[in-house]
């Protein structure tokens, strides 16, 4: 049984024409099942919660990267395939690196169910699959794999990486995340009016296990734009978690 | 699979990179090659190669199997194949490796010790082995 999931973004008058192909060559593949628009008054929330509950076996997320992201932040049910239809303006790298095509063309990849396991992050208790980030602050202690500490002098936020984020991408496959910064250099005469940032060389940690606290107050970790817990909070790995369909 | 795209940034090309900005305190164990350019104060072990760059400030013991140090160690290095220092590096502290470079320039403080110490152990473990015979032949 499939769960089409359309979210906002492919909402859109212009993106309606797609939309009806989608399913109408989903007919054609007989996989076929209920559309559920989300809306002001539908948050992905309540409908991946009715969808676990009525025992949906496959949820399809017609939109973005934010679309997928949001749907397994929310899901609970490890036995849940998780399938893609790109579609809309917005990014859609987890899709490109699945080899998933844009709008009707991913309905065959779709049929053809290559089913890949794939980690996701835990966060609080809540899954999360591209990544995370941390804004950067002086107070901010981050302690991987209990055995050592992370301090960052930079204002570049620690992005916690599973999947991908902003063209760095991790493997999705190899049992652990990776903490991020982004490294920059100031150049140029009168750099303290001026400054022109250029990316160097990142620091990349990676680690199974991360702890995050911040000794003044709560900072928020964000997923995408949306904050998604606050501090503390305990990072992990959990390995093949997250069955996806994939291209070949 | 797409996932292993090497035209984007990989972890699998450095497996861990400490940048500049970056300071890591405690014991890091990593199976993989590691870059610092940051600092690192505690222990670094890895199976991989260790490479600390010019700017790095490294406080801890080293141990990795190929080790290049362009930036300042105070503390112990091992490296089980080989170690080179280069013309800007400071390392204070002793040193075990089989091969050892150092460029002229660099600063080195301590004891060099030549040969892991696998191989010492291999070597009185046979010393140990040849006394016992003759002992035996003596017998």
């Amino acid at each position: 049984m499939y769960l089409y999931i359309v979210d906002s973004c492919a909402q859109n008058k212009k993106f309606q024409r797609d939309l009806l192909h989608i399913q109408a060559r989903i007919q054609d593949l007989g996989i076929t099942g209920r559309f559920e628009k989300l809306t002001m008054l539908k948050s992905i929330q309540d409908i991946v919660h009715d969808a676990e509950r009525k025992g949906v076996r496959t949820i399809v997320a017609i939109g973005s990267d934010k679309t997928v992201n949001a749907i397994i932040s929310h899901l609970t049910d490890n036995t849940i395939t998780l399938g893609l239809i790109p579609l809309g303006e917005e990014k859609n790298s987890i899709a490109d690196a699945l080899n998933i095509p844009y709008g009707e063309a991913a309905c065959a990849i779709l049929s053809k169910r290559i089913i890949k396991k794939l980690d996701l992050g835990k966060v609080n208790g809540r899954y999360f699959f591209s990544s995370l980030s941390i804004p950067a602050s002086q107070n901010t202690k981050v302690e991987c794999d209990k055995s050592y500490f992370l301090k960052t002098t930079g204002m570049a936020p620690i992005k916690i990486i599973n999947f991908c984020d902003n063209g760095y991408r991790g493997n999705a496959q190899d049992g652990k995340l990776e903490a991020v910064v982004e490294e920059t250099e100031h150049r140029g005469f009168f750099s303290f009016l001026k400054t022109r940032a250029t990316s160097v060389r990142n620091s990349i940690i990676p680690a199974k296990n991360i702890f995050v606290k911040n000794s003044e107050e709560s900072v928020p970790i964000y997923s995408g734009n949306d904050v998604m817990v606050k501090t503390p909070a305990t990072i992990e790995i959990v390995p093949k978690k997250l069955r996806i369909i994939a291209g070949t | 699979m797409a996932i292993f795209n090497k035209e984007e940034h990989s972890s699998q090309e450095i497996e861990t990179i400490i940048g500049p900005s970056v300071s890591v305190e405690g014991n890091f164990v990593g199976s993989g090659d590691v870059v610092i350019e940051g600092s690192i104060s505690g222990t670094l072990k890895t199976e991989g190669s260790v490479r600390i760059g010019k700017d790095a400030k490294v406080k801890a013991e080293v141990k990795g199997s190929r080790i290049f140090v362009a930036g300042e160690v105070k503390g112990n290095i091992q490296a089980t194949s080989s170690l080179e220092l280069s013309a800007s590096a400071r390392v204070f502290g002793n040193i075990q490796t089989k091969n050892l470079s150092i460029e002229s320039g660099a600063s080195f403080q301590g004891k060099s010790v030549m040969g892991s110490s696998e191989e010492d152990k291999e070597k009185n473990h046979s010393s140990k082995q040849k006394n016992v015979q003759a002992i035996k032949e003596v017998k």
